[in-house]
C-alpha cells in the first residue's frame, strides 16, 4: 500500500528526513517521534505536498511526484495546518470537495450529513471557519479527508485538540474503516491512542527511522519503548531553575 | 502608572505595525494612476484638479480601516483579565486616542497645511466614520457581513465552490469597495445627469477595471499557507484553480461595468489577469483582509495599466474582436501559469498578522 524508499529532505543545512525507508502493507500505522523529529515533513512528502530531495514515495503503486492527480483521488489527508478557508462554512468545505472528487449532489448531501453527525459538528455546519474552535476545524478537515471514500488516509496529529468523546468516536471510526480495507497512517503523541489503534508503529528520531515493527511483535509496554527510542523525559527538579515561582507574590 | 505606560507602548507598537500593512497602497495600480495624473498636471504647470475626486474617493475608503478604535487591538478578554483599577481603565480609554493614526494625520495636516479647514474637515469625517464603525460594531455588523456572504449563489459545475470562495475573498479587500464606489458614482452620472457624455462610459469602465487590476497580481495571497495546501491536495490541475480565480474576478468586474461599458471593462480586466498570473503564481505577495492589494510596480503593474488601457481603447475603435483576442491570450496564460503552479513548490507559510495584542 505505502512504500517509501530512501526518502531524504533537507532544509538548508539541516536534514529533516534522512534516508527513510519503510513499507506499510495495510491496517493502522502510527508514526511516532518527538517535536521536530521529522514526522510532519515525512507526511507532507507522502501526501505530495513536498518534493523529496532524494528517494521516492509510492502509495497504491502511484508515485507521489509523477502521478500526483491520480494519487490525490485515492488518498484523504488531514495536513498539519488543516488546509481550510476562512471564507467558507463547515458545510461549504464539504460541498467544495464533493464535486471536485466527482460525487453527485445526493452523495454529497448524504455523506455530509452522516460525517457531520458522526463528528458532532452538525450545529456548526453554517459557521464560517474563522469563527470555529480548533476542534471543529480539525473535524472539518477530517470530514473532508473521508468524504470521497479514500483508499488511504494520511493524518497529521488527528487527535490533538479534539475532545475525549469525539476522540473515541474517531478512534472507533478509524478502527472500523481499517477493517474495511482502508489503510490509515497517522502521526501522534498520544500513546494510549496509539496502543489501542496501531497495527504497526514507526518511530523516528532526528529524521531517521529507529524502529519499524508490527505491534503484535512488540512485547514491551509502548511507553517504555518510546521513551527509550525517542528520548526519556527530564527527571531533575525543574522548579529548581525557576526559584521565583516559590517566592511570595509582591 | 507603569502598567498604563506599558500597555500604551504595546498599543503604539501594534498600531505602527498595523500601519505598515497600508504600505501596499504604494504599489497599487489605482494609486499609481492617480500619482501619474498629479505628476502630469504639475509638470504641465496646472493644478491637479482632475485627480482631486479620485484622491477624495481613495481617502474615503482608507478612512474606514484607519478609523477603528486602537483599543480594539487588545482582545476584550485580555483587557478584562488585567488587574487595572477603574480609573486606570478610564485613563487608558482617554490615552488610547493619542495612538490613533487619524489623530496623527490630522495633527500633521494642521501643522503643514495653510488651510486648517481641511484638517478640521478630515477630523470631522474621521469622527463620523468612527461613530459609524462603532455603532455598526454594536449592531454586530461584522457578523451580518459574513451572513450576507452566505447568500452569494454558488455557480454550478465542478469549480463552482472555488469560484464562490474566490468571490468572497475579493469582497474582503478594499480595492473591490473602491471599484464599487466608482461604479456607483459613474452609474449615477449616466442615469441622473440630463445629458451625459457617452464617450465617458468606456473611460469609467476602464477606471473601475484598473481599480481591481492589482488584485490580479495577488490571486493566491488571501489563501495563505493552508489554502494553498488544500489546493494542492485537491485532484485539480493548476489551470483549473487559476480559471476559478479568474472567473470570480471577471464576475465581479462584469457586474460593476455592466451599466457602463462591458467590452471596455472586460478587455482591461482580461489583460490585467493575463499579466497578473505571473506575479500571482511566482510571488505570493502578502495581502491582508480590509487592505488594498499591493503588486509589483515594474514591470507587471505598468504593463497592466498600459496594455489594459491601450487594448480597451482599441476595442472602442476596432470593435468586439479585441476582447475575444485578449480572452484567448488569457486562456493561454491560464494554461501556461497553471502548469508552472503544478510544478512549483508551495510557498513558505505566511507570517501571521502581528497587528493585535493577545
Amino acid at each position: 500500500m505505502i512504500d517509501c524508499k530512501h526518502l531524504t529532505k533537507r532544509f538548508g543545512d539541516s536534514v529533516a528526513v534522512d534516508d527513510v525507508t519503510f513499507q506499510v502493507p495495510g491496517g493502522v500505522c502510527v508514526l511516532l517521534g518527538h517535536n521536530g523529529a521529522g514526522k510532519s515533513t515525512l507526511l507532507r512528502m507522502m501526501a505530495g505536498l513536498l518534493a523529496p530531495d532524494e528517494g521516492e514515495v509510492r502509495i497504491l503503486n502511484l508515485d507521489s511526484t509523477r502521478k500526483p492527480l491520480a494519487l490525490r483521488r485515492q488518498i484523504g489527508v488531514v495536513p498539519e495546518d488543516l488546509g481550510l478557508f476562512d471564507s467558507l462554512t463547515v458545510q461549504e468545505h464539504l460541498e467544495l470537495c464533493g464535486p471536485v472528487y466527482g460525487l453527485n449532489r445526493n452523495e454529497i448531501r448524504e455523506r455530509t450529513a452522516s460525517l457531520l453527525g458522526m463528528l458532532g459538528i452538525e450545529k456548526d455546519r453554517n459557521t464560517f471557519l474563522d469563527r470555529c474552535s480548533h476542534g471543529v476545524r480539525k473535524k472539518t478537515a477530517f470530514a473532508m479527508a473521508l468524504l470521497h471514500n479514500p483508499r488511504v488516509l494520511l493524518l497529521d496529529e488527528p487527535f490533538e485538540g479534539i475532545d475525549p468523546v469525539s476522540s473515541i468516536a474517531i478512534q472507533n471510526l478509524l478502527a472500523a474503516i481499517s477493517q474495511r480495507g482502508i489503510t490509515v497512517f497517522f502521526t501522534s503523541h498520544i500513546l494510549p491512542v496509539v496502543s489501542r489503534l496501531a497495527t504497526d508503529i514507526i518511530v523516528i528520531r532526528e529524521g531517521r527511522v529507529v524502529l519499524a515493527a508490527a505491534v503484535a511483535r512488540i512485547s514491551r509496554p509502548l511507553d517504555d519503548l518510546y521513551f527509550e527510542l525517542a528520548g526519556a523525559p527530564a527527571t531533575k527538579d525543574l522548579t529548581g531553575d525557576l526559584p521565583w515561582l516559590r517566592s511570595s507574590p509582591s | 502608572m507603569a502598567a498604563l505606560i506599558a500597555i500604551l507602548k504595546a498599543l503604539r507598537r501594534a498600531v505602527l505595525r498595523d500601519l505598515r500593512t497600508f504600505r501596499s497602497i504604494k504599489v497599487n495600480n489605482f494609486f499609481i494612476f492617480v500619482a501619474l495624473l498629479i505628476w502630469a498636471a504639475v509638470s504641465s504647470g496646472v493644478e491637479p484638479v482632475s485627480a482631486e475626486p479620485l484622491i477624495i474617493l481613495l481617502a474615503l475608503v482608507l478612512l474606514f480601516p484607519l478609523s477603528t478604535d486602537p483599543l480594539r487591538k487588545i482582545p476584550a478578554w485580555r483587557l478584562r483579565l488585567w488587574p487595572l483599577t477603574r480609573w486606570q481603565r478610564v485613563g487608558l480609554r482617554a490615552a488610547a486616542a493619542a495612538v490613533s493614526p487619524i489623530v496623527w494625520i490630522a495633527a500633521a495636516l494642521l501643522l503643514t497645511l495653510t488651510r486648517p479647514a481641511i484638517a478640521f474637515a478630515f477630523l470631522v469625517s474621521a469622527a463620523a466614520i468612527h461613530a459609524l464603525v462603532f455603532s455598526t460594531g454594536k449592531l454586530r455588523a461584522p457578523k451580518q457581513f459574513w451572513i450576507a456572504l452566505r447568500h452569494i449563489a454558488r455557480p454550478p459545475g465542478r469549480l463552482g465552490s472555488l469560484i464562490l470562495l474566490n468571490t468572497r475573498q475579493m469582497l474582503t479587500v478594499l480595492d473591490t469597495y473602491l471599484a464599487i464606489v466608482l461604479s456607483v458614482g459613474a452609474t449615477a452620472y449616466r442615469f441622473f445627469t440630463p445629458h451625459p457624455d457617452a464617450a465617458a462610459f468606456p473611460i469609467m469602465a476602464i477606471l473601475v477595471a484598473l481599480t481591481l487590476s492589482t488584485y490580479a497580481q495577488a490571486l493566491f495571497s488571501l489563501d495563505r499557507g493552508p489554502g494553498v495546501v488544500r489546493y494542492r491536495l485537491l485532484p485539480l490541475c493548476g489551470w483549473q484553480i487559476l480559471l476559478a480565480k479568474d472567473a470570480a474576478f471577471l464576475g465581479i468586474l462584469f457586474i460593476l461595468v455592466l451599466p457602463l461599458s462591458v467590452p471596455a471593462g472586460l478587455t482591461f480586466g482580461l489583460a490585467a489577469l493575463a499579466v497578473g498570473h505571473h506575479v500571482s503564481v511566482f510571488s505570493y505577495l502578502p495581502l491582508q483582509r480590509w487592505r488594498f492589494a499591493g503588486g509589483r510596480l515594474l514591470p507587471a503593474g505598468i504593463i497592466q495599466i498600459v496594455m489594459g488601457a491601450v487594448l480597451a481603447m482599441a476595442e472602442q475603435r476596432v470593435g468586439l474582436s479585441i476582447p475575444w483576442v485578449i480572452a484567448a491570450v488569457d486562456a493561454v496564460s491560464i494554461y501556461a501559469y497553471g502548469g508552472y503552479w503544478d510544478r512549483a513548490a508551495p510557498p513558505r507559510r505566511h507570517a501571521p498578522s502581528r497587528s493585535s495584542l493577545s
